[in-house]
C-alpha cells in the first residue's frame, strides 16, 4: 500500500518534472490478464462505463444510452458522461490510459497510431449490423492487420465553396477555368491553404502520386519526387504566383469570401454555417475541380478520414462498451447526430436519404469523397505533415521554384518515407 | 572478545550496538529500518530490479473468445512502469544502505564512549540535541529528502530514458523498449545521419540565439538604464514606469500578439504597404533569416526592462567621487564609461549575465510562442524548424512524434552544454576569483 502511495507521487513527480521527457503515467493493470467479466444465463451485470464526446453531443449521447438500456436488459449500466473532444481524447488515453474513458471519439488517422501503441480494443461484437452499409474506404480506415478498431460514423475531408454571383455551376468543375476568369479588381478567384499539409496534397494525389502505397500501408513508399509529382508541385509553384490566388492564412481566404471579393475557396462542412450566414443564397458547394497538371486534365484529390468511435484496450468491461459503440454508430443516431450536429453520416442508406441529398454541402462532401483518397492510417503518417508543410510553406515564400523543386521534392520523399538508421 | 563479534554482527544486524550500549531506541530504529527494508526487497524490490535488467519481456496480447465473439486484451509488461519502480528501489536501496552505514557508525561511536565510561545520550536527549548542537542535521534533512524524492529520482529516470529505444514504434502498453547503450547518442552526434544534420544546424543557431539575445539585452538595458540616469533627464520615475510596464504584461500574451502582428496580413505588413516602402509583404516570421533576425529583436523589446532595472540599481551604487576626478582630470563620458561604468557594472553582473545565457539556451517561451519553431524547412529532419532551439525541438519529439529516447538524449546534451558553460565562466570570472571587491 505504501508502495503504491510511493509510486502515485513518483508518478505526479515525473509528470511535473515530464518537461524533458514529456512522460506521461502510462498505467497498465500488471495483474496477469484482464477480467472479462461475462454475464450468466438469465442475470444482470454491473456496468460502469465513462463515455467522452464533444461538448455539442451530451444531450444526444444521453438520449442514446437510456435507448441502449431498453435493448441491453443484460446489464446494469451506470454511465459517465464527460466532455472531452475528439482532437483530447486520443492525447488523453496516450498520457494516462486508467483514467481515461472506455468510450470515445478519435479521427481515423489516429487509429492505428492508437492501435499500434496497443490502447485500442477491437471491435467485433455486432459490427456485422452496420458493416455493409459502410464503404470500403471508412473500413480501410479503421482496420489494422484485419481487425477493425473503430466505429467510422462521419466522413471528414474538404471540397469547394462558391459564389454563384462570381463563378457558374460550369466555371466551377475546373480550376483552370476559375483562375482565367477576369472577375475585375480587388476580386480574387481562389483560395486554398497551400501552407497546410491537409490542403497541398490534392494536387499531388490528383495527378497520381501516391503517398504510402495505393493502399496507404507501404511505410516505404511516396512518389511525390517523379514526374507527376514535378508538375504538381510545378502547378503549385504557377498557382501561388498568380496575383488572383490568395493564400488561406489565418483565415484571410476566409474573410475574403465572405466579403464577396472571392470566387472560390476550399474548405469543410465546419465552415458551411459561417458562409451560409454571410453570402446566403449565393452560396454553392461542389466537389473540388479538375485541373490541367503536366498536360493532362485531373480531377483533384484530397485526404478523406472519418471521425469514428473507439473503446480503450484496458476497459473493465468489453462486452458492453463494443456493443455501446457500435450501437452509437449505428443509423437511427447518425442520423440524429446528423440532425443535431450537422455530422453528415457516412452509412449509405443514410447519405442515399432525402434529408441528406437536399443537402447541398452533404452533396458536395459526399461527391468529394468519392474523388479524394483514403487518409493513410499508418504510424508513419505521423511523419508526413511537417515536411509537407515545408514544402507548402517553401513555395509559398518563394524560397522553393521551379528551379530547385526537383531536389526539394527529393527531400521531402526522403524525410516522409526515412527512418532512423537502425 | 565477545564485543569484536558484536561489532562485526553490527554490520548485519543494524543498531545492535546502540541496543547493547543502552541506546535502545535508536538501536530499534534501526533494526526496524533494516527490516522492513528487506521486507520491501523480498516483496516487490528484488522483482524491480531483475526487470529493470530486461525492462520487461511479457508482450500485451490479444485472445479472440469464441464464446462472445470479442476479443480480449491479456495485460502485458509496461517497459515504462518497470524502468520507473527500478528507478525508486534503487533510490530506496541507496537510502537504506547509507542509513546502514551511518548505523554502524553511530553504534561504534556509542561502544567506544561506553569503554570510556562517558554517558551515552538515551532517546529524548538526541532528540533533543538536533534542535541544539546537531542542529544541521535537522536543518539538512528536509532539502535532502525534497531533493532525492522531487528531483534525483525523476532525473535518474529521464537520463536512463536516454538508453533505451522508446520511440514511437516502442510504445507501451501495447510494445516493450529496451535498453540499446549510447546508440541514442551516436545517431545523434555522428555527422552524416539524417538526425545528426538536423541536430549540429539546431544547435548552431541555438548557440548563436542565447549569446545574441543575452548580450542585445544587457548592453541595451545598460544603455537605456544610463540614460534614464544621465543627469538632463526629467521624470526619471516615470520613464523607468513606463518601461516596466511592458514586464506586468505575462510574456506569452505580448508574444503572441506580435507574432500575429508580423505576420504576413499582420498590421507591420499592411501599414508598411499602406505608406508604400514596399510592395510585397515582408516574410517577417516566414524567411529563415528574417526570422532569426526577428526573435532576436523581439526578444531585446521584452527583455531590456528587466536589465534596466537590475542595471539602475547597481548604477546608483558606483561611488560618486570616481566620476568627480574622471571628470577633473578632463575625462569624457566616453572615457567615463570605459574606464569607469563599464569594468564595475561587467565586474557585478557576471554571475547574472552566465544564469541569463543559460537561460536563454533553453528561452522555450519566447520562441515557442512566437515561431513555435517555424518557417519549417526540408532540410531538417524530425520536425525541427529554422527558428527552433534544442528545447523546443525536445518537446515536439515528445508531443508530435513520441521520441522520448532522443528528447531524454537532447536533454543530457542540452545539460552538458549549460554545465560546461557555466563552469568555465564562473571559474574565470572577476566577480568569485576576486571577493573582496571593485577597486
Amino acid at each position: 500500500m505504501k508502495m503504491k502511495r510511493l509510486v502515485a507521487t513518483m508518478l505526479s513527480v515525473a509528470m511535473v518534472a515530464g518537461t524533458v521527457t514529456g512522460c506521461g503515467a502510462n498505467s497498465g493493470s500488471s495483474e496477469g490478464s484482464a477480467a472479462t467479466s461475462t454475464a450468466q444465463e438469465g442475470e444482470t451485470q454491473d456496468v460502469t462505463l465513462k463515455i467522452w464526446v464533444p461538448e455539442e453531443e451530451v444531450e444526444i449521447t444521453d438520449a442514446m444510452v437510456k435507448k441502449f438500456d431498453e435493448i441491453h436488459d443484460e446489464f446494469n449500466i451506470t454511465y459517465e458522461i464527460a466532455v472531452v473532444g475528439i482532437d483530447e481524447a486520443p492525447q488523453a488515453l496516450d498520457t494516462d490510459a486508467d483514467t481515461a474513458a472506455d468510450i470515445f471519439y478519435t479521427p481515423s488517422g489516429g487509429v492505428a497510431d492508437l492501435a499500434g501503441k496497443g490502447l485500442l480494443l477491437p471491435i467485433t461484437k455486432d459490427y456485422e449490423t452496420i458493416k455493409d452499409e459502410l464503404p470500403e474506404s471508412a473500413l480501410n480506415a479503421v482496420t489494422v492487420d484485419d481487425i477493425t478498431y473503430a466505429v467510422p460514423f462521419s466522413p471528414n475531408t474538404f471540397f469547394m465553396y462558391y459564389n454563384k454571383d462570381l463563378l457558374t455551376e460550369e466555371e466551377v468543375k475546373d480550376l483552370d477555368t476559375i483562375m482565367a476568369k477576369d472577375l475585375g479588381d480587388g476580386k480574387y478567384n481562389f483560395s486554398t491553404h497551400i501552407t497546410d499539409s491537409w490542403y497541398s496534397e490534392m494536387f499531388f494525389l490528383g495527378n497520381g502520386c501516391t503517398l504510402f502505397g495505393d493502399d496507404g500501408k507501404d511505410a516505404t513508399d511516396c512518389t511525390f519526387n517523379n514526374e507527376a509529382g514535378l508538375a504538381a508541385g510545378q502547378y503549385i509553384v504557377d498557382l501561388v504566383e498568380n496575383p488572383k490566388y490568395i493564400e488561406d492564412l489565418d483565415g484571410a481566404g476566409g474573410s475574403e469570401f465572405k466579403a464577396g471579393n472571392l470566387g472560390a475557396i476550399t474548405s469543410g462542412a465546419w465552415s458551411a454555417p459561417e458562409f451560409r450566414e454571410a453570402l446566403g443564397d449565393k452560396l454553392g458547394a461542389v466537389a473540388l475541380p479538375t485541373a490541367t497538371i503536366g498536360g493532362n486534365k485531373v480531377q483533384l484529390s484530397n485526404f478523406v478520414d472519418f471521425k469514428t468511435i473507439t473503446v480503450k484496450s484496458n476497459t473493465q468491461y468489453p462486452l458492453a462498451a463494443q456493443q455501446l459503440a457500435v450501437f452509437m454508430g449505428n443509423p437511427e443516431n447518425s442520423l440524429t447526430r446528423y440532425e443535431n450536429q450537422g455530422d453528415i453520416p457516412v452509412l449509405e442508406s443514410l447519405a442515399s436519404s432525402e434529408a441528406i441529398s437536399s443537402d447541398f454541402v452533404a452533396k458536395a462532401l459526399n461527391q468529394q469523397a468519392s474523388y479524394a483518397t483514403n487518409q493513410p492510417s499508418i504510424p508513419k503518417m505521423g511523419d508526413y505533415w511537417d515536411p509537407m508543410k515545408a514544402l507548402g510553406e517553401g513555395i509559398y515564400y518563394g524560397d522553393i521554384t521551379s528551379a530547385n523543386l526537383q531536389a526539394q521534392l527529393d527531400s521531402l520523399v526522403d524525410s516522409i518515407t526515412g527512418t532512423l538508421t537502425e | 572478545m565477545i564485543k569484536e563479534l558484536y561489532t562485526k554482527l553490527s554490520y548485519v544486524v543494524w543498531g545492535l550496538l546502540n541496543i547493547i550500549h543502552g541506546q535502545i531506541v535508536k538501536g530499534l530504529i534501526f533494526l526496524s529500518l533494516e527490516i522492513s527494508y528487506i521486507l520491501f526487497m523480498i516483496i516487490s524490490g528484488a522483482r524491480n530490479l531483475a526487470q529493470l535488467i530486461t525492462l520487461g519481456d511479457k508482450l500485451q496480447g490479444m485472445n479472440f473468445n469464441e464464446e462472445i465473439g470479442i476479443y480480449e486484451m491479456t495485460a502485458g509488461d509496461n517497459s515504462m512502469l518497470i524502468l520507473l519502480y527500478g528507478v525508486i528501489t534503487i533510490v530506496i536501496s541507496i537510502v537504506a544502505l547509507s542509513i546502514g552505514f551511518f548505523s554502524v557508525s553511530s553504534g561504534k561511536a556509542a561502544r567506544d564512549r561506553a569503554m570510556a565510561g562517558k554517558h551515552n545520550n538515551n532517546f529524548l536527549e538526541d532528540l533533543r540535541s538536533l534542535t541544539n548542537n546537531n542542529i544541521r542535521f535537522l536543518l539538512l534533512s528536509v532539502p535532502v529528502v525534497g531533493l532525492i524524492v522531487f528531483t534525483v529520482m525523476p532525473l535518474l529516470y529521464m537520463i536512463l530514458m536516454a538508453f533505451t529505444n522508446y520511440d514511437q514504434n516502442h510504445q507501451p502498453p501495447g510494445n516493450l523498449f529496451d535498453w540499446v547503450g549510447i546508440k541514442n547518442f551516436i545517431t545523434l552526434l555522428s555527422t552524416g545521419d539524417r538526425l545528426a544534420s538536423t541536430f549540429w544546424p539546431v544547435l548552431g543557431w541555438t548557440l548563436i540565439w542565447g549569446f545574441a539575445a543575452t548580450f542585445t539585452c544587457y548592453f541595451g538595458g545598460m544603455i537605456l538604464a544610463m540614460i534614464i540616469n544621465s543627469k538632463g533627464i526629467k521624470f526619471k520615475k516615470f520613464w523607468r514606469t513606463i518601461f516596466v510596464f511592458t514586464m506586468a504584461i505575462p510574456g506569452f500574451i505580448s508574444l503572441r500578439v506580435v507574432a500575429t502582428m508580423l505576420g504576413e496580413k499582420g498590421i507591420f505588413n499592411v501599414l508598411l504597404q499602406q505608406w508604400g516602402f514596399t510592395s510585397t509583404s515582408l516574410p517577417f516570421l516566414s524567411n529563415a533569416t528574417w526570422a532569426r533576425f526577428s526573435v532576436i529583436i523581439v526578444n531585446f523589446w521584452i527583455g531590456v526592462p528587466v536589465t534596466m532595472l537590475m542595471v539602475s540599481g547597481i548604477l546608483m551604487n558606483i561611488p560618486g567621487e570616481l566620476y568627480e576626478a574622471a571628470r577633473i582630470d578632463g575625462a569624457g563620458p566616453v572615457t567615463m564609461f570605459r574606464k569607469i561604468t563599464f569594468p564595475y557594472m561587467w565586474f557585478v553582473t557576471t554571475p547574472y549575465l552566465i544564469s541569463n545565457l543559460i537561460s536563454n539556451f533553453n528561452n522555450f517561451n519566447t520562441i515557442y510562442f512566437l515561431t513555435a519553431g517555424e518557417p519549417h524547412t526540408l532540410d531538417y529532419y524530425k520536425g525541427a524548424g529554422k527558428t527552433d532551439l534544442l528545447v523546443t525541438w525536445l518537446y515536439k519529439l515528445t508531443k508530435d512524434s513520441n521520441d522520448f529516447n532522443l528528447a531524454a538524449t537532447i536533454g543530457i546534451i542540452i545539460f552538458v552544454i549549460s554545465a560546461i558553460f557555466t563552469l568555465i565562466s564562473f571559474s574565470r570570472s572577476n566577480s568569485l576569483k576576486n571577493e573582496e571587491g571593485f577597486s
